[in-house]
């Protein structure tokens, strides 16, 4: 285990071209993921999330969303220079992806297990029979039950939360060293949500691999995060450790988003609010994107936009003028 | 069966207080024919809700949780009989509601609204948010156009919202904004109860609190009832008085809210508890999880005995074969499990 990340996105910029004009959907977003680590992404609609894991993957929508600006380095290696030819041995081998909506990537008229059995074959170029065993393998680590019936079924015959084990199956083929998580428990029931949850800790210990889980729920972070990587509108506002960002956030936006949640004590109280509503992506706020509901906003908040920077350790970052005031809150 | 439930039901009312409830269901039921073969033939039903019975107080607030296909939201059309209930009563102000003639339905139907989950759909895109905000009004002829007129003023600023939106068209609006014409077009009728179907499922977490703080906001003004159903288990803590956890078309558990998130008696409830990730990070790594084994059973192809067994980590025999009745174990704590 060399101690360089596994994956170091560099102030990535990534825009999109609509009928109304350009959106910044990303703009110098940098954070890294350790090897075996959970980072987690979180934000709200809008806030890029997705747009960087897509980037990541190389599966921008073409002729719409570009990488702008920045560096994606997996292993060192720049994906964002890769050819499409390069970049489809990538994934699958080295990255892999899920989504929240198992049932808009399975393909509807193949059965399940001839689709995990084509990535197997595809990357590993084993025989038809072997690839069915060792789909059947697969589906039976991840906890389907009656793997060899299920394998012969088509995506339509299975509850959200096996659809949701299959992409999983199909993602882990090629054990590769960084799953990408997009909102994968959100279309699923709470009591499924945790066995998919719990399923998805195992594997991770079991093949060793790094996890960048991208998510709206704060208490899905608290359950599945190392680190936590905060964004507001196109921007990362706060990275830290898991535990600091819900003991001791710096950014008042994180601040807000914890306080805006119904909790043990709320009951029969006003909720903690954001005021105000989540900028437009065309117009976005000058200078600090998030000084319109910030509580703490200034002059030099509406004039200048705050970078990144370290607080104490290297773990440790937000973008905020005043986060100094933060400290004194909490 | 179903007579002596609402029986032991109403006698515990009148225990916990005096005043006749708001809104009383008994019993009831919505199935959901299934049509199979070319002929039509009768291929079943889907059981969506089986058996209900609860009460709700004036200006209370009744939490309704479950998974998605649970019958949560067919229990809330039924109950303003958006959708007619297959068997079983409602009871209105001690009126029932089941047997009313369109004309007399009608007019107890101001008294009831309803705000669903997605304000992307619940909004007529070709009207201005004006003649959203005022169809209810128009539709029940009430006021003049003026008097119209400036009640529709008068609930946008209830709701926070601008009068200058009034000649916009909601496309022109969040998410946040769209759940708040919503809301203004649920009360313009004023009424007392309210179905807030999943009202702030969609939204963002930073404007689910606004949304969550206004309905608080209008209860306390208008003595609103609220049945409020939610998947989201902190959400309904947080704004209920009592809440009830369904399972497949029942009721399995029924209390003030603090005894069904601390003193939860059904294995389900514990469960459903256990699996929602609390934004600790120290908590979340404490705590003992029960994660439950296998999937929602189909509603079509219901469990014999307790709906639940099949999931249920204490299911003995005894379950498998019967099922237990829905029982005020203690002071208005109702429970159905034979072990709960």
């Amino acid at each position: 285990m060399g101690s360089s990340p596994l994956l170091q996105v560099k102030e990535l910029s990534v825009h999109f071209r609509t009928d109304r004009g350009i959106v910044r959907a990303v703009e110098r977003a940098s954070f890294d993921v350790q090897r075996g680590e959970t980072v987690c992404i979180v934000g709200e609609s809008g806030s890029g999330k997705s747009v960087t894991s897509l980037s990541i993957m190389g599966l921008l929508p073409k002729g719409i969303g570009e990488i702008k600006e920045g560096e994606i380095l997996l292993n060192g290696e720049n994906l964002v220079q890769k050819t499409n030819k390069e970049m489809r041995r990538l994934r699958g081998n080295d990255i892999s992806m899920i989504f929240q909506e198992p049932m808009t990537s399975l393909n509807p008229v193949y059965t399940i297990g001839d689709q995990i059995a084509e990535s197997f074959r595809y990357h590993q170029g084993i025989g038809k029979r072997a690839a069915l065993e060792r789909a059947i393998e697969s589906l039976r680590r991840v906890g389907i039950p009656l793997p060899e019936e299920r394998a012969f079924q088509y995506p339509h015959q299975l509850s959200g939360g096996m659809r949701q084990r299959v992409m999983i199956a199909m993602a882990l083929t090629c054990n590769p060293e960084l799953l990408i998580a997009d909102e994968p428990t959100t279309a699923l029931d709470v009591t499924i949500q945790a066995q998919v949850l719990e399923m998805m800790k195992e594997l991770k210990e079991a093949f060793n691999m790094s996890i960048l889980f991208i998510t709206h729920d704060l208490g899905v972070v608290a359950d599945m995060a190392d680190r936590v990587v905060v964004m507001y509108a196109g921007i990362v506002v706060e990275e830290a450790r898991v535990e600091e960002i819900f003991q001791r956030p710096l950014h008042p936006y994180t601040l807000g988003l914890l306080e805006a949640m119904p909790s043990l004590n709320s009951r029969g109280k006003r909720l903690r609010t954001i005021q105000g509503t989540l900028p437009n992506p065309l117009q976005k706020p000058n200078g600090c994107r998030f000084h319109p509901r910030c509580p703490f906003a200034t002059d030099k908040c509406r004039l200048e936009e705050p970078s990144l920077e370290n607080v104490g350790s290297d773990e440790r970052k937000v973008a905020c003028w005043h986060y100094d005031q933060l400290e004194e809150v909490i | 069966m179903p007579v002596q439930i609402a029986g032991q039901q109403e006698q515990s009312i009148r225990l916990l207080d005096a005043e006749s409830p708001l809104l009383e269901v008994n019993d009831l039921k919505k199935y959901f024919p299934l049509k199979s073969g070319l002929f039509s033939r009768s291929g079943g039903s889907v059981k969506a809700v089986d058996g209900i019975s609860f009460t709700v107080q004036a200006g209370q607030t009744l939490g309704i949780v479950g998974e998605s296909g649970c019958g949560k939201s067919t229990l809330g059309r039924n109950i303003i009989r958006l959708q007619e209930p297959t068997s079983g009563r409602i009871l209105y102000n001690g009126q029932d509601m089941t047997h009313l003639n369109e004309g007399r339905l009608r007019h107890v139907r101001r008294d009831m609204q309803i705000i669903f989950q997605d304000p992307y759909a619940s909004l007529n895109a070709k009207l201005r948010i004006s003649e959203i905000v005022g169809e209810p009004l128009r539709v029940h002829k009430v006021g003049s156009r003026l008097e119209r007129q400036e009640k529709i003023e008068y609930l946008m600023e209830k709701v926070g919202l601008e009068a200058e939106h009034l000649s916009r068209f909601p496309h022109e609006f969040s998410g946040g904004q769209r759940q708040r014409i919503g809301i203004a077009r649920a009360l313009s009728l004023n009424p007392k109860l309210i179905v807030c179907d999943e009202p702030v499922s969609a939204l963002d977490v930073s404007v689910q609190s606004q949304v969550i703080n206004l309905l608080q906001d209008l209860q306390d003004e208008f003595g609103l009832t609220y049945l409020f159903i939610s998947h989201d288990l902190s959400v309904v803590r947080h704004i209920s008085d009592r809440v009830a956890v369904m399972y497949l078309g029942k009721i399995v558990e029924l209390a003030e809210t603090e005894k069904i998130y601390q003193e939860a008696a059904h294995p389900y409830t514990q469960a459903l508890l256990s699996a929602i990730p609390v934004p600790d990070p120290v908590e979340q790594k404490r705590r003992q999880r029960i994660v439950l084994k296998g999937d929602v059973p189909s509603p079509v192809h219901l469990p014999s005995g307790c709906r639940f067994h099949t999931r249920c980590p204490l299911a003995t025999d005894h379950c498998r074969e019967e099922e237990p009745v829905f029982e005020e174990k203690m002071e208005g704590h109702w429970v159905a499990c034979h072990y709960g």
